[in-house]
């Protein structure tokens, strides 16, 4: 059964008992009825003036929305609003956009195709179906088309988040304040557009159809589907099966717990299906150019030894903003689950439980724990609010929110940089367009005076020097660190921390032009200006480039 | 109610059948999918498991690049075995360096016999290196054993610690010279036999390009491997000799073993290969070519007046307005090396022919100046002017001793005229 966009809950639609209102959503008045009509006033005098036929919403019922759908299109207008104007991230998109340009010539490689450093490293691309939606994005509406399609993922999340509270709750605050939840929570991680947002999308999408697998039928097609496109989209799909792991164990133990028997749970028709669906996802993920291989690069993705100088592959601590995030969502939901009237179910407490360790052990995959913890909240708090008497406000469906809801999309588009591109056909200037980090005016002068050799670059620019910088610029290293051999990255970080032996490497690798960012290299930009054997051609405020005296020929 | 029950029951047996059916349905699309010609991992040994792939060697014996000079100009017969009876490996049996025994098999190989029974032969030579008895014998048990046994073969344990393999693949790339089979037995600590063959199989799956030294890498794998010319190694990286070139192109000429002059007789060598057994693409091919060509201007503009090449020489022209004051180890290092090489490389690819006589000349008189104890202290360095000075003369230095002292008596003194 899908969600139904255009209906509130039924339970409101009929409930008219003005005496059962408490609470802050009894603020909506009553007065109208449901076919928008003005009842006259009590005394018996007529209105002067009014003409109640001209009030008649004569729009197809069909095409009336809800004051909660309008409600929730503004938030997701402005979620789409807010992620549109953000400037592209320096690094991960650029990265994508190289390797599906890099797809698109020449198919699926199998060892890593654009660093020469990197030659011969085995490559999994998990994102490659990412990979091509970006670079057709970027084809079809540049750096606009770009920036709209952060803010459509955007919205979409804050939608797929949204939506369903509403829907199930009927409490159009709370719905919203999930959504601005979520907002907060994620802010981060939907500010970058990269191919995690799509496997996020895939994860709310997945969490709204396990939700109602009991009970449709479709779901036996939409979720095998689902994961199979989500295979190919982005790696978190595993992450994704947690959620009817957690399910049927939950399940599992709640019925043998019930029935005091454990045999019981054979004989339970719905956890049957309930695995059955599960194994069809599973192996609908094996539908992908890598096969089994993807299980096993993703699975031992995070061992690489090269991934422990990134941040966001450490173990989470109370020191990070990320980790204090974390702590006040915990408390929240602890606080809401200890006084929610709602029995919360083994599957659920399972579910909440591996996330929020998976994240723990690793800064990345905090993000799938947000919106299982803001569901949940949710849910509980629904039912607290319920059993304190909160009354959910009716929201009545009228033609003027759909002409708001219209309104409101058209405003929100219509001021982006994708309306504006598809409108107007303008693009962003490039200091818009790009975050404050981005070397763009450095990639500038390298077109000019295009590198021989080697490069040593900042990993932080290399994806973006790899998509925008000039044709077959040999780069040292760039976001994909996992890719690099370990060698090679040991020997990077010993150049950028100055250890002993830097300036030899550089000479080992035949290194013939340094581009550094100043916002973490700024020591190494010093040392180099004092080193004989580099010049420095090229500087502004972000960074600078050094090309040695005498070139390393080969 | 029982007929409820059973046709849910019926119903869910259906959907379980359906479920079942159609997981295979995908897992066999996915097989297909897996080595159709589309697959991008339809080439790897397994495209559902990443694991490694070491290729059987095509040959028991490995291959030898033969010399392309028969030059008595560049060293007369007596030159020849003035040197060589130099350089005979006359090593003290106890503490016994492993370094100097590979140099010294490199040199001589493993057929290598000699009249002095104070002088190592061949087998001797080999026997120290591949037999752990031996090597207890000289070194005693305070001293970690050089064979290492591991899952997948046999590794050499090297490094700057006492009575280990100097150099990474060193003791396999000088066995393999010294011409040794691949089934060659490898006497392990604890009596556990193996082969020569575990030990380059061991080597492949170690063997990581970003290492520091990597030219007795390649060219071991090179003289086993030709024509298979790429492996997976054990981390899942595919290489290729393409790769290995462009590895032993890459940094500043003056890194590398030897003062960066192996470099270049790895990379002649595979050139040599790739002429028979085209291991190398033309691309790659290109680039070694094309280095080769500019290692030979390099040391053209850099010969000293005496006609010794400094260790400076990959300066070019500026190593002769910077003159550095090498010791002599050095100077024999960079001009026997460079001599070595040329020896196998084709004439496009020499200097002017007065260097390389100036060359030979200034090698040979300092070799035989040197007394034994001297020679025996820079042991690893003059034995590269052995070797070179008889590829020069197309043949190998055990042949022609071998053939010198049985014309000789015991003395010595003077030297056959090769056939």
């Amino acid at each position: 059964m899908p969600v139904d966009l255009l209906t509130s809950p039924s339970e409101t639609d009929s409930r008219r008992d003005a005496s059962t209102l408490t609470g802050p959503d009894s603020a909506e008045s009553l007065v109208t009825s449901s076919d928008g009509g003005i009842d006259d006033p009590p005394g018996g005098h007529p209105r002067v003036g009014a003409d109640v036929s001209m009030l008649t919403d004569k729009t197809p019922p069909w095409l009336r929305a809800s004051r909660q759908l309008a409600a929730i299109t503004a938030l997701m207008g402005l979620a789409f609003w807010f992620f549109s104007i953000k400037p592209l991230w320096h690094s991960d998109l650029w990265g994508h956009l190289a390797y599906g340009r890099q797809l698109l010539v020449s198919g699926l490689p199998s060892t890593e195709p654009l660093m020469p450093l990197s030659q011969g490293m085995p490559y999994i691309n998990s994102t490659w179906l990412s990979d091509l939606l970006l670079v057709g994005v970027d084809r079809a509406l540049g750096g606009a088309g770009l920036q709209g399609l952060a803010g459509i993922l955007g919205a979409l999340m804050v939608g797929l988040i949204s939506i369903p509270i509403a829907r199930r709750t009927g409490r159009t605050l709370l719905a919203c304040a999930c959504g601005l939840a979520f907002l907060l929570l994620t802010n981060a991680e939907l500010s970058i557009l990269r191919p995690q947002l799509l496997g996020l999308a895939c994860f709310l999408g997945s969490l709204i159809l396990w939700q109602i697998a009991g009970k449709s039928r479709q779901v036996w097609w939409q979720l095998p589907l689902l994961f199979a496109l989500w295979a190919n989209l982005h790696g978190s799909f595993l992450v994704g099966l947690l959620v009817p792991l957690s399910m049927i164990v939950g399940r599992a133990f709640d019925h043998a717990r019930r029935t005091g028997r454990v045999t019981s749970v054979l004989h339970d028709a719905r956890l049957w299906k309930l695995v059955l669906l599960t194994q069809l996802c599973a192996v609908a993920t094996l539908l992908s150019p890598y096969q089994g291989r993807l299980w096993v690069e993703i699975l031992t993705f995070s061992q690489n030894p090269n991934l422990s100088a990134l941040t966001d592959w450490n173990p989470l601590t109370l020191r990070a903003f990320e980790g204090q995030l974390f702590a006040v969502t915990g408390l929240i939901l602890l606080a809401v689950l200890r006084n929610s009237p709602r029995r919360t179910s083994t599957g659920e407490l399972l579910l909440l439980l591996s996330l929020a360790a998976l994240g723990c052990w690793n800064t990345w995959l905090l993000v799938w724990f947000f919106p299982v913890a803001i569901w949940t909240t949710a849910l509980h708090l629904d039912a607290l609010l319920t059993s304190r008497k909160w009354v959910k406000a009716p929201s009545p469906r009228a033609g003027k929110w759909s002409v708001i809801i219209v309104g409101l999309v058209w405003i929100f588009f219509g001021f982006s940089p994708l309306g504006m591109r598809v409108l107007h056909g303008k693009q962003p200037s490039p200091t818009r367009l790009n975050s404050d980090f981005a070397p763009v005016e450095i990639t500038e002068y390298l077109h000019k005076k295009p590198p021989v050799g080697q490069v040593f670059n900042s990993c932080e620019w290399g994806d973006y020097l790899l998509a925008n910088g000039p044709a077959g610029m040999q780069l040292f290293v760039n976001s994909q660190v996992q890719l690099a051999p370990r060698e090679v990255w040991r020997d990077y970080l010993t150049v950028v921390d100055m250890g002993s032996g830097w300036s030899e490497i550089l000479d080992r690798y035949s290194v013939n032009t340094v581009v550094l960012d100043k916002q973490f290299r700024d020591g190494l930009i010093r040392r180099m200006k004092e080193e004989d054997a580099w010049k420095l051609v090229y500087e502004d405020a972000r960074g600078a480039v050094f090309n040695r005296r005498i070139v390393i020929d080969r | 109610m029982t007929a409820t029950k059973t046709a849910a029951r019926s119903r869910f047996w259906r959907a379980a059948l359906v479920t079942q059916l159609a997981c295979l349905a995908v897992v066999a699309t996915s097989l297909a999918w897996a080595y159709s010609p589309a697959a991008p991992l339809r080439h790897d040994s397994s495209p559902l498991l990443a694991v490694p792939s070491v290729p059987v060697p095509p040959r028991i014996e490995p291959l030898s690049i033969s010399p392309l000079y028969d030059d008595p100009e560049v060293v007369s017969d007596e030159e020849l075995a003035q040197v060589l009876t130099k350089i005979q490996p006359r090593f003290p049996k106890e503490s016994l360096k492993a370094n100097y025994v590979e140099h010294a098999l490199r040199t001589w190989s493993i057929h290598a016999k000699f009249k002095d029974p104070a002088v190592m032969s061949g087998e001797q030579m080999k026997e120290f290196l591949t037999n752990h008895g031996q090597f207890l014998a000289s070194w005693g048990e305070k001293i970690k054993p050089i064979l290492e046994d591991r899952p997948d073969g046999v590794a050499i344990r090297w490094g700057k610690e006492a009575c280990a393999s100097v150099h990474h693949d060193h003791w396999l790339a000088s066995l393999t010279e010294a011409g040794v089979s691949l089934h060659e037995p490898v006497f392990l600590p604890g009596g556990k036999q193996r082969n020569i063959g575990d030990v380059l199989r061991q080597s492949l799956l170690d063997f990581h390009v970003d290492e520091v030294e990597v030219e007795w890498s390649a060219m071991a794998f090179g003289l086993w491997l030709a024509p298979v010319n790429r492996w997976t190694n054990g981390q899942g990286r595919k290489i290729d000799f393409d790769l290995l070139a462009e590895r032993l192109v890459r940094g500043h000429q003056r890194f590398g073993v030897c003062t960066g002059t192996h470099r270049v007789y790895s990379l002649m060598l595979l050139i040599r290969l790739d002429d028979e057994y085209k291991i190398l693409s033309p691309v790659g091919r290109d680039l070694a070519w094309k280095h080769l060509e500019f290692i030979r201007d390099q040391i053209t503009v850099s010969q000293m007046e005496d006609g010794h090449w400094p260790s400076n020489w990959s300066d070019g022209a500026a190593a002769l307005k910077n003159p550095v004051d090498d010791e002599l180890y050095k100077k024999v290092i960079a001009t026997g090396h460079h001599l070595e090489w040329l020896a196998i490389a084709p004439k496009e690819l020499h200097p002017p022919r007065e260097q390389i006589l100036k060359a030979a000349d200034w090698v040979i008189a300092t070799t035989n100046a040197q007394t034994d104890a001297e020679i025996l202290g820079s042991y690893t360095f003059f034995s590269h002017v052995g070797k070179a000075l008889a590829l020069w003369r197309k043949t190998q230095p055990h042949v022609y001793f071998e053939e010198w002292e049985a014309r000789q008596g015991t003395s010595g003194d003077e030297a056959p005229t090769l056939k």
